[in-house]
């Protein structure tokens, strides 16, 4: 009986260039395989690591063959064909010499370089934020009266209404989630744009804060990072974040241009000074 | 090193007055600027050596930049949070004695006009340019140098971008208009830098819909800063959230088919008017370059690492190109590093007068720093 009555029907179908992947066959590269396999009868000359790896399968004529028999097929069928899966110790143990690989040190350098780079980019976003905060606050005054002529327009369509209720269900559930790590039960009180500008903060104390992995980095990386730590702003932003520095709220519910402390009542850094919007009449010539 | 204190202010913006060669104006914000008043400083540099105050004019809103006129030694412009642009007279008390009101959002820059010193440009988060003459309230000209379709192309790279941890930065601020300026060589011809990342070239001559070239110039990150060369008028430099510094050749923008309107393309090919690069000039975001008035290749940098940096621009050496790169120098062609401020460095500018090197900072910590960055 010739060999290939021998041979697993899976087995078999294998070697027309099938693999299975999740379970099922898949008639991957087959041309690839098939043309290697035929070309690789006609070269003599091998690599004395091809050759000493191989002599347990002889089918397979290079290494890239075998990095393409490596996929998880053969290893499925180890128990259906001991004489097909005892290479793979073999394999997994295989050392590939590459002449054209990084050294070692090269390697450890570019990983140290890598993670200064994550680190680094954690690091882009926060002047962003900073001007979100402006934005945030800035923008109060014109933010509620958006919301009060959105209000009025709603009551002229139900269909709009509809809309707009079916919105603003899936805006809370948006923000219940957003704010769900950072609000505390005597935060509750907070309205919009008071969390807005916690959440911005919070965003920002975050990125300022140094990695631990820090202290390997260059020393203008921590210079940055000392200088961070004793950042003013960056401690004000500290206490918005953590909900004893918010926005100060007119009566009426609108913003005024001032911080204070939630707990007592104290106003946080500058008063606001009223100035009158005019100028001086004539005066430009 | 001269210092004055602004207390209870944070510095954004300062600018050397064109006719004296020891007064100084500074635009700055109380609370950080993120609410409460503004506060415009006219300063004096003394006998003595050091820096009074001469007027101060206190402002509804944050006040986010300065320009003198530079056909008048008394006037100052400033740009303010509630979206007006003011003109004082600083030989006046209390109030501007104009106001120029048209941007619906924070303005955040303004520049006056080197070449015929009769018009200055706005810049503003709400997306748009506005050249205006101070004989007139309504502006003379908008310009926006966003086209739908850079957005369209930024987006998705913004989804990109979003997908990464605590990122939330280009859609929330695409719009802004951080930074514009005129050429101190064309009257006509202004460059600006968004938060979409591109830069934008106009040329006010032409009508709106071929009057602008766009380039991306930080990889997808905000372009907060842009600055024309003093003596190379086609070189320009840009500075963003990438913390990189890049110079660029306005020469080599491509532009597509005869007209100069620019569809902007994310071909490596559109970034061949980058003549020099530093990267990492600075540990965070640069706030703002502004090229030296006596040098063609000398340039300072602000940045939110509190630092202000003075770097050569190594591809030319003063008369020709030289085809070398920052990136490939040890120090990156750094020439001086200033440490002094404890917060943000909003504000820098260059003296005009005395020997090449003066410079003034100002920052989130109040400071005004007078020092020389060139160490004669």
């Amino acid at each position: 009986m010739s060999d290939a009555c021998h041979a697993s029907p899976i087995d078999q179908v294998i070697q027309k260039g099938h693999r299975i992947q999740n379970g099922s066959l898949i008639p991957s590269k087959p041309t690839r395989f098939i043309h290697r396999e035929s070309r690789a009868h006609h070269i003599d000359k091998r690599p004395q690591v091809e050759t000493s790896f191989l002599h347990h399968a002889s089918d397979m004529k290079s290494v890239d063959d075998v990095a393409f028999q490596n996929c998880p097929s053969p290893m499925d069928f180890k128990n259906h064909n001991e004489e097909t899966s005892s290479w793979v110790p073999q394999f997994s143990s295989m050392e590939i010499n590459d002449p054209l690989e990084f050294s070692s040190e090269y390697k450890q350098l570019y990983t140290s370089y890598e993670s200064q780079q994550r680190q680094n980019a954690s690091r882009q976003q926060f002047p962003i934020m900073s001007s979100m905060v402006r934005k945030t606050a800035s923008n109060l005054p014109s933010r509620n009266m958006f919301r009060q002529h959105h209000q009025e327009n709603r009551n002229n369509s139900t269909d709009a209404f509809k809309f707009d209720a079916e919105f603003q269900n899936l805006e809370n559930e948006i923000q219940e989630v957003r704010y769900e790590p950072i609000l505390q039960e005597d935060e509750s009180w907070l309205d919009q744009d008071q969390l807005e500008l916690q959440r911005i903060a919070t965003d920002i104390v975050k990125c300022c804060t140094p990695p631990l992995s820090s202290a390997s980095s260059t020393s203008t990386v921590s210079s940055i990072d000392s200088k961070l730590s004793e950042s003013k702003f960056i401690q004000l932003m500290r206490g918005i974040s953590s909900g004893d520095v918010t926005l100060k709220k007119e009566a009426n519910g609108d913003s005024t241009r001032e911080l204070f402390s939630p707990s007592n009542g104290e106003l946080v850094g500058n008063g606001h000074i009223p100035v009158e919007n005019q100028s001086h009449q004539g005066a430009y010539n | 090193m001269l210092r004055y204190h602004m207390q209870g202010f944070s510095g954004y913006g300062v600018q050397y007055s064109p006719f004296f060669d020891n007064k100084l104006a500074v635009a700055a914000g109380s609370n950080f600027g993120l609410v409460g008043n503004g506060k415009l400083y006219i300063l004096e540099i003394n006998r003595d050596g050091k820096v009074e105050e001469r007027n101060s004019f206190l402002t509804q809103d944050c006040l986010f930049d300065v320009a003198w006129n530079e056909s008048h030694e008394n006037q100052v412009l400033v740009a303010q949070g509630d979206g007006t642009l003011r003109l004082f007279d600083t030989t006046l008390k209390e109030y501007p004695i104009a106001i120029f009101k048209e941007h619906e959002r924070e303005v955040f820059s303004c520049n006056w006009n080197l070449v015929n010193r009769q018009t200055f440009l706005s810049s503003s988060w709400d997306g748009s340019i506005k050249i205006w003459s101070p004989l007139r309230n309504q502006s003379l000209m908008s310009l926006t140098p966003r086209p739908l379709e850079i957005t369209k192309m930024v987006d998705p790279l913004n989804a990109i971008l979003s997908n990464k941890k605590n990122f939330t930065g280009i859609s929330q601020n695409k719009n802004c208009v951080y930074q514009a300026q005129f050429s101190p060589h064309d009257q006509n011809l202004v460059i600006s830098c968004s938060g979409n990342s591109y830069a934008s070239l106009f040329d006010i001559r032409l009508p709106p819909s071929k009057s602008q070239t766009n380039f991306l110039v930080h990889s997808g990150l905000e372009a907060l800063t842009c600055d024309f060369n003093k003596y190379r008028p086609y070189v320009i430099a840009t500075g963003g959230v990438d913390n990189a510094i890049r110079i660029w050749d306005i020469r080599m923008l491509k532009t597509s088919g005869s007209a100069t309107t620019s569809r902007p393309t994310h071909t490596p090919s559109h970034n061949s008017a980058c003549i020099n690069e530093i990267p990492n000039a600075h540990g965070l975001a640069i706030r703002k370059v502004t090229w030296s008035p006596h040098h063609s290749n000398i340039l300072m940098s602000a940045s939110y690492d509190m630092t202000c940096r003075v770097w050569k621009d190594l591809s030319n050496d003063g008369a020709k190109e030289t085809y070398k790169t920052n990136s490939t120098d040890t120090g990156k062609g750094c020439l001086f590093n200033f440490t002094q401020h404890s917060e943000f460095v909003f504000g820098i500018d260059w003296s005009l007068w005395g020997k090449p090197g003066y410079v003034a900072s100002t920052a989130w910590d109040g400071n005004l720093f007078v020092w020389n960055g060139l160490g004669y």
